[in-house]
């Protein structure tokens, strides 16, 4: 056991974990490593053993956590077997009577498919493959037609189903099912305003966006492309009605949700050997590189408990006598420039087990205060240096397009993220109305 | 050195199809639960036991081996990828050797666990009663696998860094990252 203060040990605990991630040691594997160094350096190597052969097994046998591979696998078989094709077409054909028609097209038709995925970079991929080649053959700037589809793709975080909520939901214990309602607006909101954005600077900046108003495509041709897409439609309206309803725990929802997309594709003859192992080993490589961080998290929560050095924290705060607000902007400013640098499930289970008490102790509404970060958490997908949505995309689109053209095209979105989240913190009801008004809260 | 590798190749696709085979059993025992719970008041007994205790740990533990070769498990790149040749390698060396530890610890405390569990016979009770001690090994299998891969790379960057000729000189890549 050591000398030094477990307060103190904490303080230094943080300062290593930060400095082992900027070194490339695995984000779980430093959590890990910290936490049972720490306890052991504060209660002995009994208490770091006992730690390390309960927690990974007990957290992980926990039946709300199953709930992360069933939504993922309903989202990759939607994706792998291409039930989620038609919706880049039916949103076009709504939509590109607008200007910057394709643009904004790719935008919904990604908040369309953010309904069946939980994930970002799995719905920029899904959007990006393709919505990008299209807007290019139109001549769209490829800034626009790039960043669009970054920008649109963390949607998929927000709108239901989505693995950060999930996450959230499990760490603070507050309940999934009022989470995903409470994201939905805030979702759409994101979607509007990027649309609203795209459509005023494509007609205030000539050649930005080439008219496609010569498409035109007749009543029967859109309702076709409904029909074209029901399937998908009624997945999401089963999956989700259910779970809201309270009739499904978000578990029951997930497998359901998959084992409908997996029949639906089937029936649509879709459904090959290869879609269907490369939905099973996606699902499975994110589920495992997920839980080594969640465990690791888990760790670090137990060691911070035992040190104390979250309670400084949260006592120095209310201290302080800021107010509520002032609270959130400096959580705000601190969780913008981590998103920057850090991927955004390693934030969120890094700095919950330290916001956690200083949330509760300034009353701060748990729920609220979620989706807010898991809008925080998306703006750090698009911004440099590790955009991880361009990096998506620069993927997609191979030589064609610089990154530096990609991360230009991204700045307009940012700042309309910048007024979505001005607007939520302001209208704190954009979160908390749905959520409320169906009683879930 | 190549053919340990491709023994844990071997063997990490055999342990990744025994969690593929966890994950459809978990979607299709709830899809059944339910429907069983709601059309004929009968739900499928044992279903959140068998769900959390046993495929939930297979999913989570039995790809690990498979997650690091196909890339690795989410790390940050900024700092790594700006390093000369020598820097990059010798934090290769100590990422590597810091994940085999951390791996290397939760296989044995792990192994030491379920041997335990095992001796007692652990099981849940309920209305029907379920034996949970196998579950309890799938913890040392998909971390020991894991841990024996690290140990591999370790000692490959650390033979890189020494001669520099036998170094590929591998490229950034936006491997591991994923949500």
């Amino acid at each position: 056991m050591s000398d030094l203060d477990p307060e103190l040990l904490g303080g230094i605990g943080i300062v290593v974990l930060m400095a082992m991630i900027f070194l490339r040691v695995p984000v779980g594997v430093a959590l890990g490593c910290v936490s049972a160094g720490g306890i052991y350096l504060i209660l002995g190597p009994r208490a770091s053993i006992g730690m390390l052969s309960e927690i990974p097994y007990d957290f992980t046998a926990h039946w709300s956590l199953s709930s992360i591979p069933m939504f993922l696998l309903m989202g990759y078989f939607c994706f792998h077997a291409g039930l989620t094709e038609g919706l880049f077409r039916l949103a076009r054909m709504w939509l590109s009577w607008l200007p910057g028609g394709l643009s904004i097209a790719s935008i919904q038709g990604a908040a369309l498919f953010s309904a069946v995925t939980g994930s970002s970079l799995a719905c920029t991929a899904a959007m990006g493959r393709i919505a990008v080649p299209e807007m290019i053959k139109a001549g769209y700037d490829k800034g626009l037609a790039t960043g669009t589809v970054a920008a649109a793709g963390t949607i998929g975080s927000m709108i239901p189903p989505s693995i950060l909520l999930i996450l959230y939901g499990i760490f603070v214990e507050q309940p999934i099912g009022a989470l995903f309602l409470a994201a939905f607006l805030p979702g759409v909101l994101t979607g509007v305003m990027y649309s609203i954005m795209v459509c005023v600077r494509s007609i205030v900046t000539p050649g930005l966006a080439p008219s496609t108003k010569d498409e035109v495509y007749s009543w029967e041709d859109r309702i076709l492309a409904i029909k074209d897409t029901w399937p998908v439609g009624l997945l999401v309206l089963g999956v989700f009605g259910g779970l809201f309803s309270g009739v499904f725990t978000p578990t029951e929802a997930g497998a359901v949700g998959a084992f409908l997309a997996f029949l639906i594709a089937c029936l649509k003859r879709t459904m090959n050997w290869h879609a269907f192992r490369e939905a099973v080993t996606e699902t499975l490589r994110s589920t495992a590189s997920i839980f080594v961080i969640a465990i690791g998290a888990q760790l670090l929560t137990r060691f911070f408990a035992l040190s104390g050095v979250t309670d400084i924290l949260a006592d120095f705060i209310s201290g302080a006598g800021y107010s509520q607000l002032q609270v959130v902007l400096l959580i705000s400013v601190a969780l913008l420039i981590l998103g920057m640098l850090l991927d955004p499930i390693g934030i969120m289970l890094l700095t919950i087990p330290i916001l956690l008490p200083v949330l509760e102790s300034q009353s701060i509404n748990l729920i609220w205060f979620g989706v807010l970060m898991a809008k925080f958490l998306e703006v750090g997908f698009i911004t440099p240096p590790v955009g991880l949505n361009v990096f998506v995309v620069k993927g997609i689109v191979g030589d064609l397009v610089p990154t530096h053209t990609i991360f230009k095209g991204i700045a307009w979105f940012v700042v309309m993220d910048a007024i979505t989240i001005a607007l939520l913190i302001a209208f704190p009801s954009i979160i908390l109305w749905l959520p409320t008004t169906l009683g879930l809260i | 050195m190549n053919l340990i590798e491709r023994a844990i190749r071997a063997v990490s696709s055999v342990v990744m199809a025994l969690a593929a085979v966890a994950l459809i059993l978990m979607m299709l025992m709830v899809t059944l639960d339910v429907v069983g719970k709601y059309i004929f008041t009968a739900p499928v007994p044992v279903t959140l036991e068998m769900v959390s205790n046993y495929y939930m740990v297979a999913v989570v533990f039995l790809p690990m081996a498979a997650v690091e070769l196909w890339g690795g498990h989410i790390h940050v790149e900024l700092i790594h990828a700006r390093l000369p040749r020598v820097g990059r390698r010798i934090l290769d060396v100590t990422a590597h050797a810091l994940a085999f530890l951390f791996f290397a610890m939760l296989t044995v405390f792990g192994w030491e666990v379920a041997m335990e569990k095992f001796e007692v016979g652990e099981y849940l009770m309920g209305q029907y009663s379920l034996v949970i001690w196998p579950s309890r090994f799938l913890v040392p299998l998909g971390c020991g696998l894991i841990a024996a891969l690290l140990i591999l790379k370790t000692v490959r960057s650390a033979i890189q860094l020494a001669r520099p000729d036998l170094d590929p000189d591998d490229q950034p890549s936006a491997h591991g990252a994923t949500e």
